[in-house]
């Protein structure tokens, strides 16, 4: 399949933090999420596609060409919908627009207007005025109004009500639903991830812990519940992240297999763990 | 770049409009001195400067910048467009205003002033290229904030460096010895100096070399200013 985005060995440091040999792939037309906790490295991932910092080591791939060396070509085809969008407070939507326009190869004026009204977002309304949702929407209608071919959202959810982040995902699948376009989300919202992501990437400390389809991951990750009185080492070497309760344990493991050889003939719970499950467990320690 | 200056017109035309009110306050306060015009309408000029570079900042859209289609040399050249810019049209409107104030003091029976001439206008495009040529690197190497007092500490050092060296007033003849007269060329070593040069050489080889001279300063300036930005990161 044709990457639109390839991180090969990645690395990058900072004082007091590292984000260390980060490789993944998202192939044309799929959506993949960024996930991890506070600090993980999810924005600075999303700054190295943006080319706002740049790799100390590693290759990085965007629309097949490298966001350094070809900077101009590489962000002329990238959306970009920052946590906290942070535009020019004493501008109208539409000046916005008129300054924004002039800058992509393919801005769609028509386009633009048509989100702004389906978004309703007042354009003629400064942008400093509007709530923190209705900022997030007028970013995603000037990120979308150039026909990007890969979109990347920092925390877009995040202010948004439960109708429009809706809505917000259901274009989001349209978006890549004709296989030319793609969307980097990253998100503390796992719930939206499960619902629309193809493709889920973890980063922990600076460090990848996983990228796979949102299939696999059913397919590997499980919660485990049972007695305590069950835990012994076996169990135990299969397990992350246990949390041991007065009449239970639970658990998450990547290898069910194991574990029901080790539990069976036992009462236990084995269940498909949610994104979030797998995020909290793999965070805790055994 | 283009698109990149007409940002910054958008966005500062807030700032942009202020130069013909701060203007009129200089010319006005010329009455008294008229150094004090050439000085304010240059003060004038900076501080749009720095106010159209505040934006960014204040606004924390560096990373919406950034995300546009745009290099950082393509940054750092806009916004020295954006500074010529600035620095024409507070020329345009300090000669306006000026032209209009001398005009006053001439019905009035006073001689034309000598700080409304061709000279004291190539020293200001001097002046201007040197502020900006100062503070401009200064902005792209350490941001808004370390970056104005950066900047500032270097102009005030270049001023006083200046005043130590001698007095301004050294071998022109139209300024007194106390530096400053009503109707006299503006104290100063870049409006002295240009003045010189232009009764020494004449006004056409003057403005020659003086655009010359500003042309080059801010050719090396955005260069530096270019290279200490291409390292940041955002």
């Amino acid at each position: 399949m044709d990457p639109i985005l390839e991180l090969r060995g990645v690395t990058k440091h900072y004082p007091g933090f590292s984000l260390r040999d980060v490789s993944f792939s998202l192939p044309r037309g799929f959506v993949c999420g960024l996930i991890g906790p506070n600090g993980a490295g999810k924005t600075t991932i999303v700054k190295l596609v943006l080319g706002l910092v740049r790799p100390e080591a590693g290759e990085l791939r965007v629309c097949g060409d490298d966001p350094v060396t070809a900077e101009r070509a590489v962000k002329d085809r990238i959306g970009f919908v920052h946590e906290v969008p942070a535009y020019y407070d004493h501008l109208r939507v539409g000046t916005l627009a008129s300054i924004v326009r002039p800058f992509y190869s393919r801005w769609d004026q028509p386009l633009f207007e048509a989100l702004v009204r389906e978004f309703e977002v007042p354009a003629g309304t400064r942008f400093g005025s509007l709530s923190r949702g209705t900022r997030t929407k007028a970013a995603l209608a000037l990120a979308l109004a150039h026909h990007a071919e890969l979109l990347v959202l920092d925390e877009p959810t995040a202010g948004l009500d439960p109708v429009f982040r809706r809505s917000l995902l259901e274009r989001l699948a349209a978006y890549v639903g004709d296989g030319r376009c793609s969307v980097l989300f990253s998100t503390h919202v796992t719930g939206d991830l499960e619902r629309m992501a193809d493709y889920v990437t973890f980063v922990r400390d600076g460090r990848l812990v996983f990228s796979s389809t949102r299939e696999e991951l059913g397919d590997r990750w499980f919660v485990v519940r049972g007695d305590p009185r069950l835990l012994d080492d076996a169990v135990r070497r299969s397990l992350a992240g246990v949390e041991i309760g007065p009449h239970a344990f639970t658990g998450l493991t990547g290898d069910p297999a194991a574990i029901r050889r080790a539990l069976a003939g036992h009462e236990a719970v084995i269940e498909a763990a949610t994104l979030e499950d797998i995020m909290y467990y793999t965070g805790r320690p055994c | 770049m283009l698109n990149l200056f007409l940002k910054d017109v958008k966005a500062g035309a807030i700032f942009l409009w202020a130069v013909v009110p701060l203007n009129v306050v200089a010319a006005l306060q010329a009455s008294r001195s008229g150094g004090a015009f050439f000085w304010a309408n240059l003060a004038c000029a900076a501080l749009i400067l720095v106010a159209v570079s505040m934006l960014e900042w204040k606004n924390d859209a560096e990373a919406f910048v950034h995300s546009l289609p745009v290099t950082r040399a393509m940054v750092v050249r806009g916004r020295y467009l954006t500074a010529a810019a600035i620095g024409v049209l507070s020329l345009l409107v300090g000669a306006a205003v000026g032209t209009a104030r001398a005009l006053a003091l001439a019905a009035q029976g006073a001689p034309w002033p000598r700080w409304v001439a061709g000279d004291m206008a190539l020293a200001f495009v001097l002046a201007f290229a040197v502020v900006a040529a100062v503070y401009l690197p200064c902005y792209f190497r350490w941001g808004f904030g370390r970056g104005n007092i950066v900047a500032a500490l270097i102009l005030a050092a270049g001023i006083i460096g200046s005043a130590l060296a001698g007095p301004a007033a050294a071998g022109h003849p139209s300024v007194t010895a106390e530096g400053t007269l009503h109707g006299g060329v503006p104290p100063g070593r870049i409006p002295q100096g240009v003045a010189a040069l232009v009764d020494r050489l004449g006004m056409a080889a003057g403005a020659v070399i003086v655009l010359a001279l500003a042309a080059v300063i801010l050719a090396v300036s955005a260069q530096a200013a270019a290279r200490a930005y291409e390292r940041q990161e955002f």
